[in-house]
Formats: structure tokens, sequence, C-alpha cells
């Protein structure tokens, strides 16, 4: 069984410094966990501790219910997928597949039989006898995985290994990855910054930011219950827009009030979610994808208003545009269809089913 | 990174004293590192740092090295006017032996760096031949040039009328011959330094400055120059240090003659301290140049130091 | 170039034809410069070829041309190879030459390795010191030396040259090494750490493999000091079946006041040519290897 617990983890570095604040983290067996954030967030240094690369300052961390803060990386049972590959230049596709198992005197044919099996599953055979030299990167990245397979480790670590691929290619290979992970059904953890990535890969998402978790979810949760600012604003593309306003109790019902007099009403299924905050300032949330040209004007909570775009981006299946609110820069997605263009005004729907108030100091979604 | 912190023996301050098998992992690098470099510090200090302490020591003793006598051997030098010579000739052959090698090696470099890079390559192995040969040995080829009777320069002069040049024996020429040898033998070193340097320039530079209408002489002085400044005075100070230590071509050549002339402090500490059997004067003597050197080391350092951080 | 294109007065044909003059012009003035300097950094070896080729009586002629040989022969040639000691110098210049290779090289690359990766108490001043020691000239050292290796009983021993020399050598190899092993992705030791390889194997298995041209390259360059080294040979061999290549020749080939110039000069060009061929096949990992120094690999 490989499980991956962290337990209060923290990477402080000399001066006092803390990389990461203390996390807690329990990943199942066969799961695959994503690690996003931005740069800097910890999201790496957490990794690069479970791996046995950085010393882990305080906490614990286990494996297989093992606590091995004080095992070193090669007695873990982990295999890892470097952003640059980190294939040895010198060795052929099958040494370096062979070489961790060559280290812990595997039989020859056992070694011979495990680099086929994995070569097959990546689809990578015809390459074995090639140096890295001569690879594409996509096909670099097959022999990384191919490396980390053979081993048929207690858990898979990638450190943001599509990095370096061009777009096309990275898309490819993330649905590699997860048929992969579909095969093999080793323990992932897989750190990454890009948010799609991390939503398409991941059966639970764990955003970090400065050091701390800022929410554990699958994809479909962090996205449509993000607790936080930082959460809502970093998932989904692109980001959710944030409109300083007010919640005023006014003629039986709760309204948002919003710049240039706009005034919104909370659905009435969440009336008493926000009963406490009436009367104070708030930040509104909504996705651009629920902010649309003018429709479904009858169905409930849907309310219309009036936007007058500053650019307007056509994208092909939809068309983003953008204006502003009192200084608040706007983004909502309309149909190509609909007649938007810069200077002239727009009525807009906004779907209020998917409004998200925040608390504007915390930041917690209320 | 990961190897260095998990060998840093200092652990944060929070860290709890769990960590015990780590820390004796991290003692095993340290050990593991520790004998690695063993070699390389006993070569250091049994053949490098001891024999200079052994020279300081050395250099205050009498002739016999029965009897400690302070100063006495460096104050017997800066008596005598042939050390002076010894002091005055260092310097001249080093200073202009470097400024020269420093200019020829410039020149070519940029005239190698214009050709189409297929030829580049031939004209390059032909221009670093000098200082492929042993020093010791090219030197040999060069007395015999210089040969008073034989001498094939004088032959060839000769034939468009001019006298015979007493190339080793008289102090004028003779000074000017282990110059145009050490030259000769140490062009190509700068030439090979500033190419390489040249080629490290982007070529967008030179195009964003040609589009910003620089003529050719000021995309030298504003794109080249600025950009091998570095390699430059790293090449001049590092060759300084080895010319004024030279020892083969004045050896070979003239051996310090005609009457002491061109002797160097490498070459006269020589003569004293082994032909003549007075160890505490030649050592007394090649202590001289410490000062010097040890200034030229320090701001070769420093400029090295810079490069490796510019480079990264 | 700049600033013809800069001028948008002139007529396009006329441009261009300048443009194109112009470079011609600079190319064929490149073209004189480098032949001047390559006859004169040529001079000597090729006089050097002409003399070996010369009979003693060819040589003494004074109404001769000394640039041009007349009749050829591989008297001095022969002559070396088959009496005297000159074929004892060569081969003690190879033992002393292959022994220093060989120490050198591994003691910098264990160090350079220790330096590069494994940051330990004292690593940074020592990789600084080790850069001030390669500064250090022989000639300030030599005397104290001479002294240390009479009290070691091994004066007149070409084995305390391959004692000695490795201070030559070791300072700039470890130098060269450090420069190509920090070159080296940390990502490899890395995933070399997870695939299980301990420090020792990762040296042997991953980083000297990588890192054969550095090494090579700092081979070539422990060869040349060693072979071209000259102050410590004459000044601690004096007995000629000890003695190296470069104080050898002269030293045999001089009997009082008469020169062999024939043989001198066969004897240099032959003592010559090991570095000379090493450049010819390895010209790239020799510059290399040479100026490290300053662009630190």
């Amino acid at each position: 069984m490989a499980q991956v617990t962290l337990r209060k983890v923290v990477k402080a570095y000399e001066g006092g410094v803390q990389a990461v604040k203390g996390i807690d983290l329990d990943i199942a067996d066969h799961e695959f966990v994503v690690l996003v954030g931005p740069s800097g967030c910890g999201k790496s240094t957490t990794l690069r501790m479970i791996a046995g690369l950085e010393e882990i300052s305080d906490g614990e961390i286990s494996i297989g219910g093992k606590v091995i803060n004080d095992v070193p990386p090669r007695d873990r049972d982990i295999a890892m997928v470097f952003q640059n590959y980190a294939l040895y230049p010198h060795m052929t596709v099958f040494d370096n597949m062979a070489f961790g198992l060559m280290l812990r005197k595997f039989p020859k044919e056992e070694i011979k039989r495990r680099v086929d099996n994995a070569a097959r599953i990546l689809d990578i055979e015809p390459l074995l006898a090639r140096k890295p030299k001569a690879l594409s990167g996509g096909q670099r990245q097959r022999v990384a995985m191919g490396r980390a397979i053979v081993r048929d480790p207690k858990v898979f670590l990638f450190d943001e290994p599509l990095s370096n691929l061009d777009a096309k290619l990275r898309v490819q290979m993330r649905t590699e990855i997860k048929k992969v992970h579909q095969t093999v059904r080793t323990t992932t953890v897989y750190v990454t910054h890009d948010q799609v990535e991390a939503m398409t890969l991941a059966d639970r998402v764990v955003v970090m930011n400065h050091g701390i978790i800022e929410q554990v979810g699958p994809p479909q949760e962090l996205y449509h219950h993000p607790r936080t600012r930082f959460v809502a604003g970093f998932i989904g593309s692109p980001a959710m827009n944030f409109i300083p306003g007010r919640l005023e109790n006014g003629a039986g019902a709760l309204r948002v009030h919003l710049p240039n007099d706009i005034v919104l009403n909370v659905p009435a299924e969440r009336t008493s979610r926000y009963a406490g905050q009436a009367g104070r300032e708030i930040l509104f949330g909504i996705r651009p994808e629920h902010l649309t040209e003018a429709k479904n004007l009858d169905r409930p909570n849907v309310a219309q208003l009036v936007a007058t775009p500053e650019v307007t981006e056509p994208m092909g299946m939809e068309t983003l545009v953008h204006f502003k609110l009192l200084g608040a820069e706007i983004c909502g997605r309309v149909d190509p269809s609909a007649p938007a263009s810069p200077g002239q005004p727009l009525p807009m729907a906004v779907d209020l089913n998917h409004m998200h108030l925040l608390e504007p100091q915390s930041g917690r979604v209320l | 990174m990961s190897q260095g912190t998990l060998s840093v023996p200092t652990e944060p301050a929070e860290a709890t004293p769990r960590n015990t098998a780590l820390k004796r992992l991290a003692r095993r690098n340290s050990t593991t590192a520790f004998l690695l470099t063993l070699p390389l510090i006993l070569l250091i200090l049994g053949l490098v740092i001891y024999p200079f302490a052994y020279a300081i020591y050395l250099s205050t003793l009498n002739r016999r090295m029965t009897r400690f006598i302070g100063w006495e051997n460096f104050t017997f030098l800066l008596g005598r006017e042939t050390f002076w010579n010894v002091v005055f000739q260092s310097v001249l052959f080093a200073v202009s032996a470097v400024l020269l090698k420093a200019f020829i090696g410039f020149v070519l470099a940029h005239v190698l760096h214009a050709l189409p890079s297929k030829g580049q390559r031939k004209w390059r192995g032909m221009l670093l031949v000098p200082w492929v040969i042993p020093p010791a040995i090219s030197t040999l080829a060069w007395w015999w040039l210089f040969d008073p009777s034989y001498s094939a320069f004088n032959w060839a002069l000769m034939g468009i009328g001019v006298d015979p040049v007493p190339w080793l024996g008289q102090a004028g020429w003779a000074r000017f011959s282990v110059i145009l040898v050490n030259v000769w033998y140490g062009s190509p070193f700068f030439m090979i330094m500033y190419l390489a340097a040249l080629k490290s320039v982007p070529d967008q530079l030179y195009e964003a400055a040609a589009i910003d209408g620089a003529s050719g002489w000021q995309k030298l002085r504003h794109v080249t120059f600025p950009m091998m400044r570095n390699v430059i005075s790293i090449t001049v100070l590092f060759s300084l240090i080895v010319t004024f230590a030279n020892f083969d071509i004045v050896r070979i050549l003239t051996n310090g003659g005609p009457q002491d002339t061109t002797h160097v402090f490498a070459t006269y500490a020589f003569q004293v301290g082994i032909q003549s059997g007075d160890i505490p004067l030649g050592a007394s003597v090649s202590l001289f140049m410490f000062p010097l050197l040890a200034i030229f080391a320090i701001f070769t350092l420093r400029g090295v130091n810079k490069r490796s951080k510019e480079m990264s | 170039m700049g600033t013809v294109t800069a001028t948008p007065f002139v007529p396009a044909e006329i441009k261009q034809g300048s443009l194109r003059r112009e470079r011609r012009w600079a190319l064929i003035g490149a073209y004189l410069a480098l032949a001047v300097f390559v006859i004169f950094f040529m001079v000597p070896p090729f006089h050097m070829l002409m003399t070996s080729l010369k009979s003693s009586a060819e040589i003494a002629d004074l109404s001769g041309n000394p640039w041009i040989v007349s009749r050829p022969t591989l008297q001095n040639y022969w002559e070396l190879l088959t009496q005297g000691n000159y074929l004892i110098h060569f081969r003690n210049s190879v033992i002393v030459t292959v022994c220093t290779v060989i120490i050198s090289m591994i003691i910098s690359v264990m160090a350079a390795f220790a330096l590069a990766r494994m940051k330990f108490w004292g690593s940074a001043t020592l990789a600084t010191g080790v850069f001030l020691t390669y500064l250090v000239p022989e000639t300030l050292l030599f005397i104290p030396m001479f002294q240390i290796i009479g009290s070691l009983g091994m004066y007149n021993n070409m084995w305390a040259m391959v004692l000695i020399f490795p201070t030559l050598t070791v300072p700039f190899c470890t130098w060269i090494m450090i420069g190509y092993f920090a070159s080296i992705p940390k990502e490899l030791d890395e995933a070399a750490l997870i695939d299980g390889a301990s420090h020792l194997q990762m040296l042997w298995k991953i980083f000297i493999p990588v890192a054969l041209p550095g090494i090579l390259a700092a081979m070539i360059f422990a060869f040349t000091v060693s072979w071209a080294a000259f102050i410590y040979p004459i000044a601690f061999l004096v007995s000629s079946d000890q003695m190296l290549l470069t104080v050898g020749i002269v030293s045999d080939l001089i009997r009082a006041d008469t020169f062999q110039w024939g043989k001198i000069m066969a004897g240099a060009l032959m003592a010559a040519l090991p570095p000379l061929l090493v450049y010819a096949f390895l010209m790239d990992y020799y510059i290399a290897g040479l100026t490290a120094g300053a662009t630190k690999g």
C-alpha cells in the first residue's frame, strides 16, 4: 500500500525563510494528486522533500505508513520525472531505463523484461538503442517516464514534466501521462504551475500559495466551490472577475450593490447563507463564462447589465470582451455571433447562480 | 543544491534532534568529500605551501646555511647593481612582451574572426603552432637563428645590404631578442583567448548596433571592447605573471648575458642559488618576485570570479 | 556595413557594389595580415627542419643558403636514434609524463567532483586556493624544492619529477574539471540519487563519462605542461641517464664549444612532435583545455 502522508511539514532555509509552512496532506493509494500554484509557492519544495532531495526541517512524511524523514532517496522506493528529463546523455535509452535496476542488482533477464514492458507501454520500443541526443523532446519525456515505470516504485513524482515541451506536444503528453497512470495505477504526485494541466490530470488538486495549502479537492469542486480568493482567481481561465460592492438588505431580499448603480438580487436559496453579512462591503466574484451576451434572461437568477467593451478578442468558438467597471477590469465570454465591438454598448447577462461573494480583507469565500 | 543541503551539517534551528539518520548520512558525505579532496590538500600543503614557507626560512640564513642572518640577504641584494639590473630587465621584459602579445593577439583574433568559418580553422591551426611547441625546444631554434656566425637572419639581411646584427651579443639587441622570442611564443595564446571571447559576443548585438548606425570603429569601441574587457584583463594579468616569472627563454638564449643585462628574476635566482650554490641568496631573489605576483594574482582572481558570474 | 546601409540617398545598385568591393578589400587585407604572421610564426620550425636535414659539412659551409637544404640527409636523425642517450631521454620523458598525467587526473577529478557537488566546510576557500596555486609560477619555488628533494635523497632522480610535476598540473586540471562538473545539470545527479547511486557510483558512472571532453582537455593540458617542463629538470637532474628531453638535447649535444646543430635541431624537432601530433588530432580539446582558465570550462 502506498499512500503518502504529510504531517505539519516545514521547509525552512537558513535565515529563517520558510518555503513550506507546516502543511498536512493525505494521498491515497493509486491516487493522482497534482500540486499547483504560482512559482515560489512551495510546491516543488514539497515534492523534493517527498523525494528526499531536500531535507525536511520539521514535521513528518510517510510513504506506505512508514516515516521516511531519515531515509535516503534511493531507499524511499520512489521514481521521479524531471522538468528537463535528466536523461544520462552517455547512455542509450535502454541503459537509461535500466540504470536504477542495475544499481539495485536485478538479474539481467528481469531488467530486460521490465524495460521492454515499459517501452511497450510508452511506445518507444524502436528507440531503445538510441542516445538521448537523437530523440525529440516528446520522446525524451517518454524515456524519462519509462525510467520511472521500470522501477515499479511505490510513488511516481513528476516535477513540471511538460514545461519544456511546445504547446501542442504538451497536450498530447498530458493525455499520455493520464493513460499511463490508468495502466500502472501507481500513486502519483505531480507538480505544475499550469492550472489546466492540474484540472485535466488530477483526481485531486492541491492549490498552494506562499507555502501553505489553500484548498484540496477534486477539480470540479475547486472550480465550483473555491474557498478562497486565491483559489477562485487561480483556477479557471480567463480568471474570475472580482468587483467590489456592498451587500444590502432591501425590500425583503438581499441585494448586491455594485458600482454604476448596478443592483443584483441574491438568489433566494442563498439568502440564508449570506444573511449575516448584510450591510457589509463584499467582493462580488463572477467567472467570465457566467457573464455572457444577453440570453436566458427569462430564467431565474439571471440579471441583465449593459457594458461597453474596450477590447474584444475573438477566440473562434467564443469572443472575450473586456470592459471597465469603475477601475476594475472585467472580462466576459460571449458568443462569436454576438454584436460585440469596442465602444458599442452590449447588453449582457449575469448568471447569479454561479456568483461568489467574498470577504474583501481575508479573501474568504462566504 | 540537493546534495548541498543534504551534506550541510548545520540543521535549521527548529529541527528536532530526531533527524539522526540523515545527520549520519550528512556526516558520511562530508567524510567522502574530505577523502576525495585529501590528495589535493596534501599536494598543496606539501609541495606548495611548505616550500614557500621553507623559502622564507632559507632566505634568512647565511650562505652555508649555518646561521640566521635576518634581512641580510635582502639588504645585500638591494645594494647590488646587478640586482637592480635584474629588476629593470624583468619589468621591461614582462611589460613590453605582454603589451606586444596582447596587441598582436587582438589583431589576429579580429582578422580570424572576419574570415569565413570554413577557412578559419586551417589558419587558426597554423597560427597556434608556436604555442604548442615546448618553449625550451623552440627556443633552441631561435638560438640557432641568432647564432653569431651562422645566423640565418643575418644572411638574409646581408642579401638586402644590411650589416650583421649582434642578436645576442650586445645588451640592447639581446634584450630585444628575448622579448621577440617571448612574443613569438605567447601571441597565439592571446589570439585564441580573444577569439573565444569574440565568438561569445552575440551577433544580435552587432546587428542592433548596425541598425543604430554604428560604424565599424564604433562597434569595436562600444560593443566589442566592453564585452571583452574582462577576458582582456584576465589574459593580460595571467600573462604578466607567467612572463614575469619566465625562465626557459632567457636561460637558453642568453643565460643572462651579455654582462648580466638580460637576467630576469628566475634566471638570476638559478644562477645565484643553483649554479653558484648560494641557496639562501637564490631563495631571496625568487622571493622578491612574490609581492608583484601576489598583486597580479589577486586581480586575476577577481577578474575570473567576475567573469564566471557574468557567464552564469 | 552599418554606415553604408544607413545612407538612404545612394541608389541601390551602387550601394551594393561598393559594399561588396569593400568587403573584398577587407578580406584581402585579412589574408595578407595572416600570411605575414604565419610566416613569422613558422620561421623557427621551418629553419629547424631545414637544419636537421643538413650534414655537418653543409651547415658549416658559410657560402650556402642557410634557409634551404641542398643535399638532404637523414643522418642526424639516424645518429640520434642509434648512438648516444637521445632515446633514453625520450623514454624518461614518456615515463615521467605518463605518470604525471595519471596522477594529476586521479587527484584532480576526485577533488573537482567533491568541490563542484558536495559543498562542505571550507570548500569555497579550497576552490579559491586551487586557483591561486595555479598562479604560483614554478620559478618561485624551485630553490626550496631543490633542498626538499635533496633531503629526500631524490636529487638527480627522474622520479622526483613525478613527485613535483603534479604541482604544475593538478591545480589547473582541478579548476577545469570543477567547471565541467558544475556545468552538468543538477537534475542528473538527483536522478542518479533516486536511481540508487552512491556518490562514488555517481562520479564513476555519470560524471566521468559525461565530462569526458573536459577530462580529455585536462589530460592534454597535463601532458603539455609535463612534456615542456624545464626548470625542475635542469635544476635537479645532472646525469645523462636521468635527464628529460628538454634538458638532455642541449647538455648531450653541446660538448665544450662544439655545437652539433644538425643533431640539436633534429632532436628538438622529434621532441616537439608528440605535442604537435596531439594538437593536430585533438585541436579542439587542446584549445578548450588551455583556454578554460578564464572562461571556466
